[in-house]
């Protein structure tokens, strides 16, 4: 196949979300002398993107977002290892996890998935976190953002604790904060003093791209 | 009219004296305030005793769990209790599968590893499934009904339908997205067995003494989207309707989530109830929305816990008024409260369900007039 060829069926595996053929099309463009970015960039992002398209006109729900994010990791877990050192599709840092008291993993892991395929790195800290743990990620790690899930409405008060302690510690400023989850409310965000709500999945990826767009908070 | 018959009586269309107000036991604790309450006219639904068994005669099921620190009276340090971790493994003649669930804000258990991790998995899970026998076990329901009296409803809670079990049980949403679409023929066989499988339950349910029967199935369309609502939900509900329905019991389905784009498709269903409907701002329908869209259908409607956080009591007040007003006059309308609200600011949980209830009762009068 062509540099072209290969491209498109990189981009064509990710919308019709094909495992096997993600692949056996990543081994062929190293094969083929194809770098890694470009085959990443120009086809599994490309892919990836016409996906995003077809969720938000609603032809794709969120099960073939979901499958179609996990068929670019799969290529990336191919693909991401011959990077050249010089070379990063890194766009920024975020740290994320859902708060303390709340075992909900669906939306976290959702916009996981799709921070990683725009090319965030992502620090992924599981369910049920507490604020020091929060705290240690943001001090050690220095993400650019954090964010917050909570889906059981007593622990919505977790993520105004740990933007306290982000406060108390002096780790607020250099940070942009995040949050989300079925009861939060953009009314709720402003309370706790987030810097934005993300009402849904592919809304907080866009609001954490143009961030990264914008530069950062200092 | 006494709490139980006040919400019979909408579950049966009939007209109630004043809008009911409910609440789940799990999420009241026993006293002086709940006793308050209760007299206040505030309804309690049981869902926590069942009217069956289950017997897995050729599975084995292991279980490994801590609960020594674990103080199930103080609701309020949950969080620092639940730490704890249950480890379950189903050694079949196929092969083993294990999960681990850890306990939730509320009780619950909630799965942090699913038993499906591979495709190979499948074919074990479906030994599992199949291995399971129901049979009436009603003696403790029985009982717990004569000694709940008019103060409150049994309300049958039945498992998730095959499809949600499949997606929050088995395998997780990444998992379930991933199958779905690659290994469809594992997938499709797993929902037959287990679709097969629970339709047994349901017979040994319309043959006990349940007349509420509520399938936990916290429907929300962003996660069970219309296309898999269709396909897999749709049929299922069908034929848990007309087992039911056969035998004269209510038969209702908690959707607590976005519906919006489920609408349509729940009009067409033949459940009698939308129970933990949550408008928004956590759903996406409004009251007056659902209920233009469901005629005929209780809108047993679950009172949005973001609505308390960081408010105050007349905020509460305004809001429990306002969905008063959007549900007017009150056919087939019932406010049920369905999530754990906590404690906001220095307020007392108790303090926000007395508010809840006593605006109920002044403005809630059947048919509600412009409030």
């Amino acid at each position: 196949m062509q540099e072209e060829e290969i491209l498109d069926a990189l981009r064509d595996a990710i919308v019709t979300i094909d495992l096997a053929k993600v692949r056996e099309v990543s081994e062929e463009a190293l094969a083929e002398g194809i770098p890694a970015l470009r085959a990443i960039n120009d086809g599994m992002i490309q892919g990836m993107q016409t996906v995003g398209e077809k969720f938000q006109t609603g032809e794709y729900f969120l099960t073939e977002l979901i499958a179609a994010g996990a068929v670019m990791e799969e290529g990336l877990k191919i693909l991401e290892p011959h990077i050249k050192k010089d070379e990063s599709r890194k766009i920024g840092t975020i740290v994320l996890g859902t708060v303390e008291g709340d075992l909900h993993s669906i939306g976290k892991d959702i916009v996981r998935m799709l921070l990683r395929s725009a090319g965030f790195e992502v620090i992924d800290l599981g369910v049920d976190v507490p604020a020091q743990k929060f705290i240690e990620a943001v001090r050690i790690r220095k993400p650019g953002i954090l964010g917050m899930s909570a889906l059981i409405t007593p622990t919505m008060p977790e993520m105004k604790k740990v933007i306290g302690e982000l406060e108390k510690n002096g780790l607020k400023l250099s940070l942009r904060i995040i949050v989300g989850g079925a009861p939060v409310t953009e009314e709720y965000a402003q309370t706790v003093g987030a810097d934005a709500y993300g009402s849904d999945a592919m809304a907080g990826v866009n609001i954490c791209k143009e961030w990264v767009t914008r530069g950062s908070r200092q | 009219m006494k709490p139980r018959e006040r919400i019979m009586a909408v579950l049966r269309h009939e007209e109630p004296d004043f809008a009911p107000v409910t609440i789940y036991t799990s999420l009241l604790s026993r006293g002086h305030g709940e006793r308050h309450l209760r007299n206040m006219g505030l309804c309690l639904v049981e869902m926590g005793v069942s009217v069956y068994g289950i017997k897995t005669p050729k599975v084995k099921v292991q279980t490994v769990q801590d609960l020594a620190s674990f103080n199930i009276d103080d609701r309020y340090s949950c969080i620092a209790k639940q730490k704890q971790t249950i480890e379950r493994t189903y050694v079949t003649p196929v092969g083993n599968l294990s999960e681990k669930y850890k306990w939730n804000y509320t009780l619950f258990e909630w799965p942090v590893e699913w038993p499906i991790k591979t495709p190979q998995d499948y074919e074990i899970a479906k030994h599992v499934i199949d291995d399971t026998e129901y049979f009436l076990d009603e003696e403790e329901y029985v009982k717990t009904e004569r000694i709940l009296g008019d103060d409150g409803i049994m309300a049958l809670g039945t498992p998730r339908s095959p499809l949600q079990s499949m997606l929050l049980e088995l395998m997780g949403y990444e998992r379930f997205s991933i199958d779905y679409h690659t290994y469809t023929q594992e997938f499709e066989d797993l929902y037959r067995v287990f679709r097969k499988k629970q339709l047994e339950l349901y017979k040994v349910v319309a043959d006990s003494a349940a007349e509420v029967v509520l399938l936990g199935d916290n429907i929300n369309g962003i996660v069970t989207n219309p296309k898999l609502y269709e396909k897999y939900c749709m049929p299922f509900y069908e034929d848990v309707a007309r087992v039911l329905h056969n035998k004269g019991k209510i038969f209702g389905v908690h959707c607590d989530g976005k519906l919006n784009c489920l609408k349509r498709l729940i009009e067409k269903t033949q459940m009698d109830v939308i129970e933990g409907f949550t408008p928004p701002p956590i759903g996406d329908v409004s009251i007056q929305d659902a209920r233009a869209a469901w005629k005929g259908k209780t809108l047993w409607t679950n009172f949005p816990a973001t609505l308390a956080m960081e408010t105050g009591l007349d905020r509460i007040r305004q809001e429990t008024i306002g969905i008063l007003r959007e549900a007017a006059p009150g056919d087939d309308f019932a406010l049920g409260l369905t999530e754990d609200l906590g404690d906001i600011k220095s307020i007392h949980y108790e303090e926000i369900l007395k508010t809840i209830t006593e605006t109920i009762m002044n403005h809630g009068k059947y048919p509600i007039g412009r409030v």
